[in-house]
């Protein structure tokens, strides 16, 4: 018996040890604010950084030639630039800076900094390369700085703002192994440097990063613009799940990645709703070698018209709404609720009988297990095939890894996709390049250059096009036009749901970065 | 005469302890061998696996402007050497691993072996917790119930570690928490620190260790709340499986003859269960802890995700997600070594408990 109370007494001592961790959770202090998001992050080297959350920080670390304020990504504000002059072809962009602007360092910020950046960017060929694709920029004076396109580019104001084009101290970079000339995919050594110190001129500076935990900076006491409210901002990298609960608890004080039905019914907390720029879409290929059958353009109508589109809304939750058209609403262009496509079974059912389906299934492919802005694919698959077999059409769901769905889309053989698009920069052209035949994506579904040529038309026109007011007109007829004949059926826009502590005033949801974090009370 | 047959005796031990130590060594060496065999085919098996899984690392990690873009990404697979035949690239990436270059990870763009570094650290940290706590209560328990058979605390804690051998570890994770941070406000959230709190003095990597060596205790007491809801979930299975083990282990010892006797010469049940029944006892046990120990770091993934955990089963998610290759193959290196050095501690345990192995 003594052995007995022996090993008892080893398991009480433990509980004890255990219990006597008890305490109170800790509490932010101070002007700290912790924000918890999952992270998708991969670097904050602006000129190499393009992902969400690297948006989000970079956003408070770098600042850029013009911004966006509040919940807005559409209207460039001034930010290190005052103004901007356009070329009537749309391809020369002139800009001015403020002479006033230093970085964290203390060294002013001038027209050299900004084009190393944007060649660097360019030259470094990363992901963001892109958003530079075919444009110069070049420095007539210290504080005037010239982009000129190769060809008329509409969406460069825009551009500008993502903060993937954040300005770095050029002197200091280089110092630390930066190059912007050609070449530097090759030579420049800077990105360890841009991830452990920053070298931006915007309201905060880099303390600490983690890919996997946490990203912290704080407010960058030399920073010319409005100070900040919080002095310091952590990052977490932390499951939706347990976000909604330390949210809750008070242990951080925003949630970024909260479903609407996760964050339906919490308390003590302000909910903020709007609608993300996320759009979703449902492909049939158009390439009769992937399938004579999705390739017939009633079959492609049965579709169309047999998605529930009412439902499918209803399904993603409070602040979705039906994607009217490819571009979301919040952008140059877009459709209004009356043009988006509507449910009509007949119609569905008569196309059907007139295409060359046989009944056969038609494999649905989409990232198993995958999710994005709180809405799981394998369940918005699942309603969809639910809904296309009401009109006669059998769907056999094909949940694929992410890396070979990915592939799969990529190379176009896929017979039928289940896919979103974010937007690489906040302006319909990039809907217009990438979503009408022989584009990016058209060729994902298998939509090839010479199908239709009315869409063709709109999209050379309006690439061309320097008018704002035409230009809205020819984006409304492209996705009027895709709506009725292309192999794309739009089917919603996702919500975009932040909870925030009481405490946080003046939160809102950006379509680029996220959280306004810089303009919080 | 005497002096003479004592200093032969004296001879003869020490031969045999010469011969003892000799093959111990031989044994240590051979193993080590075989140690390093394993962890080069471990990277065969790892690389061939990694190239049957389908997907584009490219398409992984570059975006979709990116990808449309042929000069991007020849670049990315010429960085990544993706661009020669796959034998090329074992090939490369074995020898660069004999002079201790793992490569550049693909999603953190690192060299591997910074980042296991900073991973590693952590993991190691949780999994050793977990398997002390595992060790203390698993063997207390499995104990208590042996001795207690059939009866009240038996059942109970057969119940228990049944339970704790069938929990999925993801679902006990978000539930504990729940219970213990959320509701009862017992334990702080989620991370190895409160948020933007300072670490301590780097030695280690083993926060608690670096922060007492540090004299920083303050940041011990932080990193050891921290610590503890993780490691105890991390350490629930296992000690489910250990109870269950040294419950059937000691019941097994506890029928033999020799027990039976000392039983019979009257000692006391404490005296028979410490010098009858432990030490064989321990045999078992030791085998089941040294490869529960390696099943902890390969086993963390989940824990480490739902804490916010910053260790080596984060970043394996991460690099599988990533189809990061250099990633993998990192983790797979590192998680193989912990198991052959486990096993053969294990082995070098067993030679210690059991006289009877080492002339062996």
């Amino acid at each position: 018996m003594s052995l007995l109370k022996k090993t008892i007494g080893v398991s009480a001592s433990v509980a004890l040890a255990v219990s006597v961790l008890a305490v109170a959770p800790a509490q932010a202090a101070g002007k700290t604010l912790v924000v918890d998001t999952t992270f998708n992050l991969k670097t904050l080297d602006p000129g190499r950084e393009f992902e969400p959350t690297g948006n989000m920080i970079d956003r408070a670390v770098y600042s850029t030639l013009m911004t966006f304020k509040g919940d807005d990504g559409s209207t460039p504000v001034p930010d290190l630039a005052l103004s901007y002059k356009a070329s009537s072809d749309s391809k020369v962009y002139t800009y001015k800076l403020r002479k006033n602007a230093v970085f964290s360092d203390g060294t002013k910020v001038t027209s050299k900094d900004v084009v190393f950046s944007l060649m660097r960017l360019k030259n470094l060929k990363g992901n963001p390369a892109s958003l530079m694709d075919g444009i110069v920029a070049t420095a007539p004076d210290a504080y005037t700085v010239v982009l000129t396109s190769e060809k008329a580019n509409t969406a460069i104001p825009v551009i500008v703002c993502s903060p993937s084009l954040g300005i770095i101290n050029s002197k200091l970079a280089a110092k630390e192994g930066a190059v912007s000339a050609a070449g530097a995919d090759a030579s420049d050594k800077a990105e360890i440097f841009l991830n452990t110190t920053s070298a931006g001129s915007g309201p905060y500076t880099l303390t600490k990063f983690s890919l996997t935990t946490e990203v912290v900076i704080t407010a960058n006491p030399k920073y010319w613009g409005a100070k900040p409210t919080y002095s310091k901002i952590v990052f977490r990298n932390v499951l939706p799940n347990v976000q909604r609960l330390n949210v809750q608890k008070g242990v951080s004080h925003i949630a970024a990645d909260l479903s609407p039905t996760q964050a339906s019914g919490m308390k003590n907390v302000n909910v903020v709703g709007g609608v993300g720029t996320t759009v979703w879409f449902l492909f049939t290929n158009a390439n009769p070698k992937i399938s004579p059958v999705t390739s017939n353009t009633d079959f492609q109508e049965a579709v169309r018209y047999g998605v529930n589109y009412d439902e499918i809304v209803k399904f993603a939750g409070t602040g979705a709404i039906q994607a009217a058209g490819v571009i979301p609403s919040a952008f140059q262009g877009s459709l209004k609720k009356a043009d988006a496509i509507k449910r009509n079974v007949t119609k569905a059912k008569a196309a059907l009988a007139k295409s060359t389906y046989k009944g056969e299934e038609i494999p649905l492919t989409y990232w198993g297990g995958g999710a994005w802005d709180g809405i799981l694919f394998d369940d918005l698959a699942q309603k969809v095939a639910a809904q296309l077999k009401e009109v006669g059409i059998n769907v056999k769901l094909t949940p694929t890894p992410i890396g070979d769905a990915l592939t799969s889309y990529r190379d176009g053989s896929e017979q039928m996709g289940l896919w979103f698009w974010g937007p690489d920069w906040p302006d319909s052209s990039n809907y217009s390049e990438n979503f009408g035949p022989g584009s990016k994506v058209g060729l994902r579904m298998g939509w090839a250059a010479g199908s239709n040529p009315t869409i063709e038309k709109i999209v050379n026109d309006v690439a061309a096009e320097s008018n704002a007011a035409k230009r809205a007109t020819l984006y409304r007829n492209f996705q009027l036009e895709l709506n009725k004949n292309s192999p794309l059926m739009p089917l919603l826009q996702s919500p975009s749901v932040l909870v925030a502590a009481k405490s946080v005033k003046g939160i809102l949801s950006n379509p680029i970065w996220k959280i306004n974090l810089t303009e919080l009370k | 005469m005497q002096q003479i047959k004592k200093s032969k005796n004296l001879t003869l031990a020490g031969n045999m302890s010469a011969k003892v130590s000799s093959s111990f060594a031989k044994f240590i060496y051979k193993r080590i061998a075989v140690g390093l065999l394993m962890m080069i085919g471990i990277t065969f098996v790892a690389f061939a696996v990694t190239q049957v899984v389908p997907g584009d690392p490219a398409a992984v990690n570059l975006g979709q402007s990116a990808m449309s873009n042929p000069e991007i990404v020849a670049r990315w697979r010429a960085e990544y050497g993706l661009d020669k035949p796959v034998p090329e690239q074992y090939m490369r990436y074995i020898s660069k691993v004999l002079q201790g270059d793992l490569g550049i990870s693909q999603h953190s763009r690192r060299p591997v072996s910074e980042d296991l570094a900073e991973y590693f650290p952590a993991t190691i940290e949780i999994a050793l917790v977990a398997i002390i706590f595992s060790i203390i209560i698993g063997f207390s328990l499995g104990i208590l119930s042996a001795m207690t058979r059939d009866r009240l605390p038996d059942q109970l804690i057969r119940v228990l570690s049944l339970t704790g051998v069938s929990m999925p570890t993801f679902w006990t994770s978000l539930v504990v928490f729940y219970i213990f941070f959320f509701k009862l406000g017992w334990f702080p959230g989620t991370g190895r620190l409160d948020p933007g709190g300072d670490e301590p003095t780097h030695l280690t990597g083993l926060y608690t260790i670096d922060a007492l060596v540090h004299g920083q205790f303050s940041i011990a007491w932080i990193a050891l709340k921290h610590l503890a809801l993780p490691a105890i979930v991390l350490a629930t299975y296992t000690i489910g499986v250990l109870t269950r083990f040294t419950r059937a282990s000691v019941l097994e010892i506890l029928g033999n003859d020799y027990v039976r006797s000392a039983r019979a010469k009257g000692l006391p049940e404490w005296l028979v269960i410490k010098r009858h029944v432990l030490r064989p006892a321990l045999l078992s046990i030791i085998t089941v802890a040294g490869v529960a120990f390696g099943g902890l770091l390969s086993g963390s993934v989940l824990v480490e995700n739902v804490f916010s955990w910053p260790g080596l089963g984060q970043y394996a998610f991460k690099s599988a997600i990533a189809l990061d290759l250099p990633g993998i193959m990192g983790v797979s290196i590192v998680v193989a070594g912990v198991f052959i050095i486990m096993n053969l501690i294990v082995d070098f345990l067993y030679r210690i408990i059991d006289p009877n192995l080492r002339s062996e």
